[in-house]
């Protein structure tokens, strides 16, 4: 009924039939699709985010026995905008013997790259940007972007606690995308592809055929890492505050400081929607019956749902000391990763 | 050889990192320069003195009953039993017998106070930890405490409930069942906390032989209370030197088994559980009385001398040395306080842990810097 | 060991050097002199009878004219030690007398780690010297501070605001 793939490509047809009869090339017609489609993914991003930073407090607030916002708004969904505004009007400060132009791209680079990956994401049916072949090992590519941007940020502060902030959280990050990568091989083993949309659709309608189900320990290991990517908790030491105030974006203000936040949450959104596109089906519906319901709805669900457990995580666990961080990725999920490719290549040999 | 640890004495890989005075984890205003090489710390100093008070001078121009609600604020996480370290110091040194139900509700007073100084510290470890959902739950439990010492004598941090032979007002009717309903429920909840903590892996990870702390080292800095105890050491003033009604009450000492955070964990734990039966024990033996403060001149003079006298307070043992000249104010008051002595502990057991065990560790001391510079 | 015993067996060892205080205190107050103040902490921990390990609290003290209250009734500075033992349980107060003019004495820091900081702060606040003690930095009071010491009697400094008399 609401189905956005049949009305958007009716909206081509016809614009490109006009463009063609009043003689425009038709390569402008594409440039205009492409930078509208950009335009899109940043707006529907950047209302997700601030959507995710509303909802991380009222899940917080509740998992706490308390309430949250209330008052910008009903229940105060207005909250994350006052924020925003707020921190629009803050003071950039920069520090008097920082590393300026490094100071001023690291947020810039976090913020595209956390936008970069989702190009390849299919939100619906037939509702992707760009329908890439090498889709999972692009966005695998650009989320380690954030490494970069980290370290920037921790070095151009001229801040002992910021430097060991972004030391910590680089080897983090680079130390957990190993077992990310080996993990994501499995259900790209199950599918016989690495285009996203191709994955989803090779899982069809039945929710017992999703790959999570073959690929259970697959997806633990996905998720697992996933959360030491995002530096959440339990593996959020890079930015304890109780140790090292703040780490990395310690010396960062204002709208420099939004930029990191919110790409936080929009890279909280994107392995979600990673591991719901590889492992719980995508925009497909559990059940064939059910596929009335939109497929962008189904598939925003299942991510929102994902990222609800990530938040859950949050506010339950300690945190993780890097030592043993460290351990755990490289002793303990690196090497169930090889038991699962070894696995899944073995049953898919023997089954194919 | 001076300890102020300075960028020349550094060797290449060593830097210095100054925590505090303001930060999120030492709780009060403690400032510890640490030679860190690397992650790990290779020396530690702790500068206080940033609440110091003064409340020893203080206390010399002062009357014996105008100094009680000096001694509120000494620690004021654990107010009565602080109130109760003067008072019994003072009782002692005038040989003043306190009514059997103000004993009673001494007791009563000090036991819940000690359950809410250790929700503060169960809260606050697990916040340090990164656990910050536990800190909120121990504050929802704290404030029914606070609500029946807020019905008893109006106040809820600093009470001034205890006076010198006795105390200030009876309780209401209305106390004793809302008590009883706290306890039954507490325990509940004490279950729920250690659902989250005691077996969680990643708080095992954090604790357990972590800055462990060896009795001998304990004895000699003067670590008492729970920090000496989480030491496999079963030393409590109340069973070794009672006072107040504790002989006739059921209780029992817990202890650890090697001296790491884990067990210090454990030991408070237990306490609270051995608070609630007291604190029940006490007000089942509430004696029928109308008594609860001995009958004393309004200005008190005790006799000239010294006393030395001490209490279990929560963090550890509380004393007071006084020196009285028969007039109405003390000579010379010396505050001995349970963190002083904790903390000179944190130095040696730390050296060569990370930062992140230092959080640890020095959350599992309990320190609370106001007792510390009095 | 009761508190006759511990007398007892202290004025066997120390003789003349030691004082004891009379009063009705279920604890044993005595004075030792100051030269043989360090073998009396040393003694007083290590012999398996006594056996005091723990030193609970240290204090000094300022008479600055005859008082009463005290034991004694010269002018001087006292430092004053609150001892109590795990094993045996059981409590004594060790006071030393000092110097009115020029208080000094050597520390026991070495004897019990407990004392450095309770040596620190009387050395900040009363100015009495512990002689060879590893860190004499000031412990409660701010590293430049030079309006004397705060603890003495009749001390006035800025700020300082007497209660009225009443």
């Amino acid at each position: 009924m609401l189905e956005l793939d049949k009305a958007l490509l009716a909206i081509y047809a016809g614009l490109k039939t006009w463009f063609i009869s009043s003689g425009i090339p038709v390569i402008w017609l594409d440039l205009l699709v492409m930078i509208f489609a950009g335009i899109v993914l940043i707006a529907v991003l950047a209302l997700t985010a601030l959507f995710l930073v509303w909802w991380e407090r009222k899940i917080s607030a509740h998992i706490q026995d308390r309430l949250g916002p209330m008052r910008t708004g009903p229940h105060g969904v207005l909250q994350t905008l006052a924020d925003g505004l707020k921190l629009l009007q803050k003071e950039d400060i920069i520090p008097s013997k920082a590393d300026r132009k490094v100071f001023f791209w690291a947020p810039v680079i976090a913020f595209v790259a956390a936008f970069m990956a989702y190009i390849v994401i299919p939100f619906g049916k037939g509702l992707m940007a760009r329908d890439l072949n090498i889709g999972i090992v692009y966005v695998l590519a650009i989320t380690t972007f954030t490494v970069i941007s980290l370290l920037m940020a921790g070095w151009a502060s001229n801040n002992k606690y910021a430097l060991l902030g972004g030391m910590r959280s680089a080897a983090q990050i680079v130390s957990y995308e190993v077992p990310l990568t080996l993990s994501v091989l499995g259900a790209v083993m199950l599918a016989g592809t690495m285009s996203l949309n191709e994955i989803v659709e090779a899982q069809g309608p039945y929710f017992w055929r999703w790959y999570w189900l073959p690929q259970l320990l697959g997806f633990a290991i996905y998720f697992v890492a996933a959360t030491a990517e995002v530096n959440r908790t339990p593996f959020d030491l890079p930015e304890a505050e109780q140790e090292l105030v703040a780490g990395f974006n310690v010396e960062y203000s204002g709208m420099k400081f939004a930029m990191f936040f919110l790409a936080e949450f929009v890279n909280m959104f994107t392995v979600s929607a990673v591991a719901t596109t590889l492992f719980l089906g995508g925009w497909q519906p559990p059940i064939p019956g059910l596929a009335f319901i939109p497929s962008w709805v189904w598939f925003l669900s299942k991510t929102l749902f994902l990222v609800f457990v990530l938040m859950w995580f949050r506010w339950t666990y300690p945190r993780l000391r890097v030592d043993q961080l460290m351990d755990f990725a490289w002793k303990f999920l690196l090497p169930l990763a090889f038991i699962n490719i070894f696995l899944t290549g073995l049953g898919v040999y023997i089954f194919k | 050889m001076d300890r102020v640890l300075n960028n020349t004495e550094l060797r290449d890989e060593e830097f210095l990192i100054n925590m505090g005075p303001q930060h999120p984890s030492t709780h009060g205003v403690l400032r510890l320069v640490l030679k860190m090489e690397g992650e790990f710390i290779r020396d530690l100093v702790p500068h206080v003195g940033y609440l110091h008070r003064s409340i020893e001078k203080i206390a010399e121009n002062r009357t014996y009953n105008q100094f009680m609600p000096y001694t509120d604020r000494i620690d004021y996480c654990a107010s009565m039993p602080s109130n109760q370290a003067w008072a019994v110091a003072i009782e002692k040194l005038a040989g003043i017998e306190v009514p059997e139900k103000a004993e009673y509700l001494r007791v009563i007073m000090t036991e819940l106070n000690r359950i809410a100084s250790h929700l503060i510290y169960l809260g606050v470890m697990s916040l340090d930890l990164g656990a910050v959902t536990p800190f909120l739950y121990t504050f929802r439990e704290r404030e029914w405490i606070l609500d029946l010492f807020e019905m008893t004598c109006g106040q809820r941090l600093t009470y001034h409930y205890i006076r010198i032979g006795g105390v200030s007002r009876d309780i209401p009717p209305e106390f004793g069942k809302s008590l009883k309903a706290f306890v039954a429920d507490f325990r509940k909840k004490l279950d729920d906390y250690e659902a989250i903590l005691t077996e969680n892996p990643i708080f095992l990870g954090r604790t357990k032989n972590v800055g462990v702390l060896p009795l001998d080292v304990a004895k000699d800095c003067g670590a008492s209370g729970p920090t000496i105890r989480g030491s496999n050491f079963a030393w409590d003033i109340r069973k070794a030197e009672p006072y107040s009604v504790y002989p006739k009450l059921n209780f029992t000492i817990p202890t650890g088994k090697v001296g790491d955070v884990w067990d210090r964990y454990i030991v408070r734990i237990q306490e609270m559980r051995q608070s609630c039966n007291l604190a029940e024990q006490a007000l089942d033996g509430l004696p029928e009385s109308d008594v609860i403060r001995a009958k004393l001149p309004a200005v008190l003079k005790p006799p000239a001398g010294e006393v030395f006298s001490r209490i279990e307070a929560p963090r550890g043992e509380m004393g007071y040395y006084v020196v009285s000249t028969g007039d109405k104010k003390p000579y010379r008051v010396k505050i001995r306080t349970a963190s002083y002595g904790n903390l000179q502990v944190l130095a040696p057991i730390s050296i060569g842990w990370k930062i992140g065990d230092l959080v640890a560790i020095f959350g599992s001391l309990d320190v609370i810097l106001p007792e510390v510079d009095r | 060991m009761t508190k006759e015993d511990i007398i007892r067996k202290l004025q066997d060892k120390f003789g003349s050097d030691l004082e004891v205080v009379q009063n009705n205190q279920p604890e044993p107050f005595v004075y030792i002199s100051k030269d043989k103040y360090r073998e009396f902490c040393r003694h007083v921990k290590t012999d398996p009878e006594l056996d005091f390990d723990f030193l609970f609290q240290l204090a000094g003290v300022h008479y600055p004219m005859p008082s009463a209250g005290s034991g004694s009734s010269d002018e001087r500075f006292e430092v004053v030690l609150s001892l109590s033992s795990h094993a045996k349980i059981h409590r004594m107060v060790a006071k030393v007398k000092l110097d009115i003019i020029d208080p000094e004495i050597e520390t026991i820091s070495d004897i019990w780690a407990a004392a450095n900081w309770y040596e620190r702060e009387s050395m900040e606040l009363f100015g009495i010297k512990f002689l060879h003690h590893p860190d004499p930095r000031p412990l409660l009071l701010v590293e430049d501070w030079e309006f004397g010491y705060p603890m003495r009697k009749g001390w006035t400094g800025p700020d300082f605001i007497p209660m009225p008399e009443k």
